[in-house]
């Protein structure tokens, strides 16, 4: 019984497992603290080094990001999974994202910097833990009522490539580091931005 | 990478774990969100990275109704898009277009946090945080009762 449990789950167990021990041992060797891995933040760590906001302790380009984006494309290439599709209310999914980045930002973290905060001793996070909850409660009822972003389309090859080929460019962009006169690309020099492992490593 | 394809192959999502439970009571995506917890516990104990408390936390503040009420907001808004921000990066990595323009709506709302004070800092919510957060809910309520039956119930009392 228990032994079923954990061999239907393996897969999953093991992909937490090593996101979590990936997240320490990142701040271990360099990520900012509780930090290990956060989407929230190393998205807007890259908005900043695009210079879409100049606070100065939070711009680099993350290369997690990067290789998560480049890591899945890779496995749904492999697995033929890849399946270029679009149209399923993208006006508001993109209002949705503003507006996910925004509260998590309030509190400081996305709902994995939540766990990692957690797991490194920090209390207020059971604040944002509760109230992740709390929000996804009240999603679950308009779910539950009826609310659907509708039907997404196949569409061209192309589409689905836009973001790696981003991805790509944000690469070239941490690894060259050009200096363009607006003084972009921006990157932290103290602070968190400034905090961070081996590009390398960090993308693999 | 290698965690983008692990995530890929197992569809780990944090918001659709807790969803699942609770909606569906499944509790598949469940199991890899606790052991992410426990294995970066463990870790951070190993590695000396545990240091319990509330003050002077790395990177957070002790405004606990902002705390919750900022969590709020981005619980609402990942359910309502259909997964947690690491989730929307790996459907853009296989091809999910609407995923992509969650991740591109997220890059805009991170410089309009920083460059509107509604993101936090150490010292506290930033000067527009609460209020950022409160036109947020409301948003998302809109959203979530005009695309969902009960606007339709709405339009039919009316009538």
């Amino acid at each position: 019984m228990l032994k079923e449990f954990f061999c239907s789950r393996k897969n999953i167990i093991f992909t937490g497992i090593f996101i979590g021990v990936s997240a320490a041992f990142l701040q271990k060797l360099g990520n900012p603290a509780n930090m290990g891995i956060c989407v929230a933040c190393m998205v807007r760590d890259i908005a900043g080094a695009l210079g879409l906001h100049r606070a100065e302790v939070v711009q680099y380009i993350r290369p997690e990001i990067i290789g998560f984006v480049l890591g899945s494309l890779m496995a749904a290439l492999i697995f033929k999974e890849f399946k270029p599709r679009a149209g399923s209310s993208p006006l508001i999914r993109f209002v949705l994202g503003f507006l996910a980045m925004v509260g998590a930002l309030v509190f400081l973290g996305c709902p994995w910097r939540t766990l990692l905060r957690l797991a490194g001793g920090d209390g207020n996070a059971l604040f944002g833990l509760v109230g992740l909850v709390v929000g996804i409660w009240i999603g679950i009822f308009f779910i539950k009522s009826g609310y659907n972003l509708g039907r997404n389309q196949k569409t061209y090859p192309i589409v689905g490539w836009i973001v790696p080929v981003i991805m790509v460019g944000l690469f070239l962009l941490l690894v060259f580091r050009p200096q363009l006169p607006s003084g972009a690309v921006f990157f932290s020099s103290k602070g968190p931005g400034a905090q961070h492992m081996l590009p390398s490593l960090s993308l693999c | 990478m290698v965690i983008g394809f692990l995530a890929q192959r197992t569809r780990f999502c944090t918001v659709a774990a807790v969803r699942d439970v609770i909606l569906i009571k499944d509790t598949y995506l469940f199991t890899g969100v606790v052991s992410l917890l426990l294995a970066a516990l463990i870790s951070n104990l190993i590695l000396e990275q545990f240091h319990p408390g509330f003050q002077s936390q790395p990177i957070a503040h002790t405004n606990q109704l902002w705390n919750f009420g900022g969590m709020v907001l981005a619980g609402l808004a990942f359910t309502l898009a259909g997964g947690c921000p690491g989730r929307q990066l790996f459907l853009s990595g296989e091809g999910d277009a609407d995923a992509a323009i969650f991740v591109l709506g997220m890059i805009v709302g991170a410089g309009f946090a920083h460059n509107f004070a509604t993101a936090s800092s150490p010292k506290g919510p930033g000067l527009w945080g609460p209020a950022s957060v409160i036109v947020g809910l409301i948003i998302c309520f809109i959203i979530g009762f005009s695309m969902s039956d009960l606007g339709k119930k709405i339009v039919e009392v009316k009538r």
